[in-house]
């Protein structure tokens, strides 16, 4: 697999700590300063293939829970304050792998909540990057139900960038450039945009009305290119590029590697403001990914499908959940220990961190409680510290919720026939 | 069962909480999860009586229904000892008259019964678009033929008499065409076009991001878009691209020593040309010009460079056109550039070249013998085998062999290297079949050789070859069903998996999807157990209920692979020392029926099949299409599958066959999406007469008329609906028709009229060919919505 000059880049780029690129002037902006208003950034991170319920519940509720040693969750016990965890919330109306996948983040409509809240916050508009989908070894299938998480307005899927190298030069842009030739470069890329918009105008005028929904699509994201392009408002405070070391993305053994990548571009993209909406997607559902650095021979699906009789391929199983968890710690400590530029608190007390699957019991396919943690306090929105249960609520109220943490009216999203309103306890 | 009890709502619970602690592995009781959650669909308790089957009803439905669908894709689970068993819809196996007549009474009583909004079960089970979903998952596509089949069937069974048409009926002396499309460039047809312009390798396409697969494929029309990930990193390959080109720029323009204006639009007359794969028309070149001038104050390579950048991300370049001009009878012919392109980027992989080009504008391309020549000529090129193997790749999934996991421990040699080594191969033996051999399916599925290089077949344990990816003679081998990329794509990480293989074959050579397993089972795989073989490990499977309904249609083929391991080498022990059983089945197939020894018989077996050779064509055809057959393009795909036979089973026939045919050139007429001026005529609006079925429109009180309006729903689903309308001019003067309709939604398509706007009270007007109406004449259009 090549990688189009991008090897050579990024071993420049690993030699500096914190580049001075013309265009990280652009990613920083003003924060609020106060708490009780909206979360200012909304981050989805995801793993597969369900759970094992009893390996993964703490103890106790409300206030007073805890994770029990060995379970699939205790490497988050130092962010226990941070967190809010959820058991007992229901998919309605979906079912098994790709189901679940789908169900997901849409609730049974078309649009995923982070591209509803990226496409109706106006806040989300302000920013170069309306939302930014990151991916970890997604795609060797293609793309499709089991592999998609995001979805447009329309349907259509929304790819996540699964190289760390494309991500950071889209984020960062040439570290070598100087601020003139990042302006005579803007007025370039302005006029050939002009000039695309008028031949798809063209186009579209040439084709019937499905084939026309293509030529809009492209018009739309022209629009978002050259919002990435042009920055946003003034720029506040400073942020960094992270260091990123050179590997092939797509080889198995480096999963580990790209997931630790595309966490620290993910902070680093929050910490310049450069987007409110950010999603990491661990691998898919299905995911037959085989967690070779944990000395494992079955792919992470097989070791799902381990019954409890087979209590060898269950602690597997429980391994692999427990490195995922690793991750996700890793995610919420980088938040915590870097300051709201421009604001008060840290960065994850504007936050709204998700860790979301897409399916319950993985040994039974099914969408029944399915497990969500949230993390950070969403700008005081949330009072994380508590393990919340319900009785198989839809998740679409969960999804609601996250909509109202960024700040939206949303009363209802996916199918509201399953649950209208958010989810009862979350905000505080 | 009656879905809208609450009582029962966790019931998916308990049950698989009995499933858990009562049973091992794939066992025990299960049934539609049926009544579960509250605020789901409501459904239709009590069905309407179905009324019996005529005998054309029967005909039809053993044709229709039975045979490409119930027989092959729900009797698997939809019979008395399936796991649908408890569901309203069981089958049984036969096509005698009284299991037909049963069938269609089974398959009536859910195209009767409804939920949601009044929508029969028939339709939303198996497109998974029922509110409770499809425990067998999404089978058939909402649009596809089986599709339209079902809906055709729904149709009949509601009918009171015998004189329903259907989709069914034969094909003589109907034609019709596939719609028009734009067809953004694949990935790998982006870089083969970059690199005729440029004449340097380029492999940006791979960086791009992957594209939806949709029937397996990923060069389906309708889903390949530009989204704005792509948007950007088109942005940055034309960049990069173009800064690569700079240093030749002189070379590439032509304009050595006169670097004027007057030599630039030369240039991109001629440059275009080649990018857009037409000529280009005077105000695109002046607007190419104009980006010139603008840029070329940063001097000469500066202008050229803006100009290259556009066209690069330009949509002329970046989607082919397969629009045609309209014929004025309802058929669009595409135009010669259009054809050449079409025909150049499925036989070769990459843009047409000079003689083509020229072939196309001299008219050449427009009749089938021109396009036989043209093409006959094209297999003979280097792309041409690369391209057929790109579809061979395509077809059986073997990109994924650069990624599927392998335990590292188990497989210590098969790196990453030997994983390229095994694509290579495919090409090498895809080439000495297709192209040098005798090119026959046959020879495709049992060719008895390997294409190593050294370290492959060290690696395989056969002989070196003489050169690397030459042909290495293997007794047990069976084709493309042999080689290291199939056997280890279709196999897990640290054992070979008779349910992958199986599965492979099922989808891949018989057309047949499979679902995943249902929710609610404890799926773990039998455990290895050293003292138990292969086949008897997989026992449970497929000899118990309820995972034998599915299981049976792949294990059994899956045992005849047994001879190999999971990463492509001959075997003649299992690990544990026992030996392989190779015996196979193939069972509950159209014609395929059979017990096969080991996988060479197996691959005899298939390719004899015309179940099986129908199913290649189907694959190649909507592959060479970019869309999968609909019942327009229906008669095409029969007629090619026909050929093909005829042909003596040669894959260069069917490749010329397929550009020969009509419909590779002609698209039905749609609606332009132009900004629509008023409508011609003063004709006072009219207004539609919602009929019973169609409740959606609300009709304003209907004023003085002379247009009879009958506007039916065709199809609806839970959020949206697509209606057919029928205008009839019952004035005794000819007059251009124009009605309004109120659309309670966002219309997203339209065909054989123009129409205002998308939502609200929307006017329609006819299409220039069915816009005047001849006293008591009918113009037929339709449109969808989403709500």
């Amino acid at each position: 697999m090549k990688r189009n000059g991008r090897r050579s880049f990024l071993r420049g780029a690993a030699g500096s700590a914190l580049l001075a690129s013309p265009l990280l002037g652009l990613l920083s902006r003003g924060a609020q300063a106060a708490t009780g208003g909206p979360a200012k950034r909304l981050i989805l991170f995801f793993s597969p293939n369900g759970t094992v319920h009893q390996h993964r519940r703490p103890s106790g509720s409300g206030t007073r829970y805890s994770f029990p040693a060995g379970s699939i969750l205790e490497p988050l016990s130092a962010l226990r304050d941070q967190l809010t965890v959820i058991d007992g919330l229901d998919f309605h109306g979906a079912d098994n792998h790709e189901g679940g996948m789908h169900a997901m983040l849409t609730g049974g409509g078309s649009v995923s909540i982070d591209q509803h809240i990226a496409t109706t916050l106006p806040a989300a508009a302000a920013t170069r990057f309306r939302s930014l989908e990151l991916g970890v070894q997604t795609s060797a299938w293609g793309g499709n139900r089991q592999t998609r998480m995001s979805y447009d307005a329309d349907g259509r899927m929304v790819p996540p960038d699964d190289e760390p190298a494309s991500v950071y030069r889209r984020l960062f842009g040439d570290p070598s450039a100087s601020p003139a030739a990042v302006d005579a470069e803007l007025q370039q890329d302005r006029s050939v945009l002009d000039h695309l918009r008028q031949e798809l105008a063209g186009l579209r005028n040439r084709v019937g009305s499905e084939e026309a929904a293509k030529v809009d699509a492209h018009l739309t994201s022209l629009r978002e290119v050259e919002r990435q392009l042009s920055g946003g408002t003034a720029p506040a405070g400073e942020c960094g590029a992270p260091l990123l070391s050179d590997f092939d993305a797509q080889a198995p053994g480096s999963f580990p590697a790209v997931t630790r990548a595309m966490v620290d571009l993910a902070v680093a993209a929050a910490s310049c403001d450069a987007t409110r909406v950010i999603s990491i997607q661990c691998a898919h559902t299905v995911a037959p990914h085989v967690f070779g650095w944990l000395g494992h021979a079955e792919g992470h699906h097989a070791l799902s499908h381990m019954a409890d009789g087979n209590p060898d391929g269950v602690g597997r199983f429980v391994e692999a959940e427990r490195w995922f968890a690793e991750q996700f710690a890793y995610l919420v400590s980088r938040l915590k220990a870097l300051p709201e530029p421009g604001g008060s608190g840290t960065m994850l007390d504007h936050s709204a961190v998700v860790w979301t699957k897409e399916l319950g019991d993985s040994r039974l396919h099914v969408c029944t409680d399915v497990p969500f943690i949230l993390a950070g306090g969403a700008g005081g929105t949330w009072t994380p510290g508590r393990y919340l249960t319900y009785a198989g609520e839809p998740h679409n109220k969960l999804l609601v919720s996250l909509a109202q943490a960024m700040g939206l009216t949303t009363r209802t999203f996916g199918n509201a026939s399953f649950g209208t309103g958010p989810l009862e306890g979350v905000a505080s | 069962m009656n879905l809208t009890s609450t009582a029962r709502a966790r019931s998916i619970h308990l049950l698989a909480s009995c499933v858990l602690a009562s049973l091992a592995g794939c066992d025990g009781q299960f049934g539609d999860p049926g009544p579960r959650r509250p605020g789901s669909g409501s459904e239709s308790e009590v069905a309407p009586a179905a009324r019996p089957a005529c005998d054309e009803e029967l005909q039809l439905f053993d044709q229709e229904l039975w045979r490409p669908i119930l027989a092959v894709r729900c009797i698997g689970c939809h019979s008395e000892q399936g796991a649908a068993a408890g569901t309203r819809m069981v089958l049984r196996p036969g096509t005698d008259a009284a299991t037909l007549e049963a069938n269609f009474e089974a398959l009536s009583r859910v195209a009767l019964a409804t939920a949601g909004e009044d929508i029969p079960l028939l339709l939303l089970k198996p497109t998974g678009e029922h509110p409770d979903g499809h425990t067998g998952g999404r089978l058939v596509g909402t649009g596809s033929l089986d599709f339209e089949r079902l809906r055709a069937f729904v149709d009949v069974v509601k009918s009171p008499s015998c004189d329903t048409p259907a989709v069914g009926a034969s094909c003589e002396g109907r034609i019709t065409y596939g719609a028009p499309s734009i067809r953004r460039l694949t990935p790998s047809e982006y870089d083969r076009s970059v690199e005729a312009l440029f004449g340097s390798p380029s492999s940006h396409g791979g960086t791009f991001p992957a594209d939806p697969v949709v029937d397996g494929y990923a060069n389906q029309a309708a889903a390949l878009t530009v989204s704005p990930l792509l948007a950007s990193q088109l942005r940055e390959a034309a960049r990069d691209i173009v800064a690569t080109a700079t240093p030749r720029i002189d070379d590439i323009t032509g304009c050595a020593g006169h670097q004027t204006e007057a030599c630039v639009r030369t240039f991109l007359v001629r440059f275009g040309r080649e990018a857009f794969r037409r000529n280009l028309l005077d105000t695109e070149v002046e607007s190419y010009v104009g980006l010139y001038r603008g840029a070329s104050t940063g001097g000469f390579e500066a202008g050229v460079g803006l100009a290259l950048t556009a066209m690069l991300q330009s949509p002329h370049f970046l989607y082919r056109t397969e629009l045609g001009v309209d014929q004025g009878d309802g058929i669009q012919q595409l135009t010669g550039p259009e054809i050449a392109a079409s025909m150049s980027y499925l036989l070769t992989g990459g843009p047409p070249d000079e003689a083509l080009r020229t072939a196309a504008d001299a008219g050449e391309l427009d009749t089938p013998a021109g396009r036989r020549t043209a093409a006959t000529r094209l297999l003979n090129s280097a792309g041409a085998r690369a391209a057929f193997s790109r579809f061979v790749r395509a077809w059986l999934n073997l990109d994924r062999v650069a990624t599927v996991p392998k335990d590292d421990a188990t497989y210590p040699l098969f790196s990453a290297a030997l994983r390229q080594s095994m694509v290579a191969e495919v090409d090498a033996f895809v080439e000495s079949v297709v192209f040098d051999g005798d090119g026959s399916f046959g020879a495709l599925l049992t060719t008895p050789s390997l294409h190593p290089d050294t370290a492959l077949a060290a690696f395989y344990g056969v002989g070196a070859p003489a050169q690397p990816h030459g042909a290495v003679a293997d007794p047990t081998r069976s084709g493309l069903l042999t080689l290291g990329a199939v056997l280890s794509v279709a196999a897990g990480p640290e054992a070979p998996s008779p349910v992958l293989r199986g599965r492979m074959v099922r989808q891949a050579l018989l057309c047949q999807p499979l679902p995943d397993p249902p929710p609610g089972l404890v799926a773990e795989p039998p455990p290895v157990d050293p003292n138990v073989g292969v086949r008897q490990r997989w026992s449970e499977h497929s000899e118990l209920e309820p995972c034998a309904s599915c299981h049976r249609l792949m294990d059994p083929i899956g045992f005849a692979f047994e001879a190999f391991d999971a990463v492509g080498r001959h075997r003649t022990q299992e690990p544990n020392g026992l030996p392989v059983d190779i015996d196979g089945e193939i069972l509950g197939t159209r014609e395929s029926d059979g017990t096969v020894h080991g996988v060479k018989e197996l691959g005899a077996h298939l390719a004899a099949s015309r179940e099986v050779q129908d199913c290649f064509v189907s694959q190649w055809f909507r592959y060479a299409y970019g869309a999968v057959e609909t019942s327009a393009t229906r008669c095409a795909l029969l007629d090619l599958q026909d050929r093909f036979v005829q042909s003596g089973l040669s894959i260069r026939a069917l490749m010329l066959a397929t550009v020969e045919d009509p419909h590779f050139i002609r698209r039905a007429a749609v609606s332009r999406n132009a900004p629509l001026a008023p409508p011609d005529t003063p004709e006072p609006p009219v207004t539609p007469d919602p009929t019973p079925d169609a409740p959606a429109p609300d009709a304003p009180p209907p004023p003085a008329t002379n247009f009879e309006v009958q506007n039916n729903v065709d199809s609806e689903w839970p959020t949206g609906a697509c209606h057919r309308v029928v205008v009839t001019n019952r004035s005794d003067t000819k007059t251009a028709w124009s009605i309004v309709i109120q659309i309670p939604g966002t219309m997203n398509n339209h065909w054989n009229a123009e129409a205002t706007a998308t939502t609200g009270e929307v006017t329609f007007t006819g299409s220039t060919w069915n816009r005047q109406l001849d006293p008591g004449a009918s113009a037929d259009f339709g449109f969808c919505y989403q709500r």
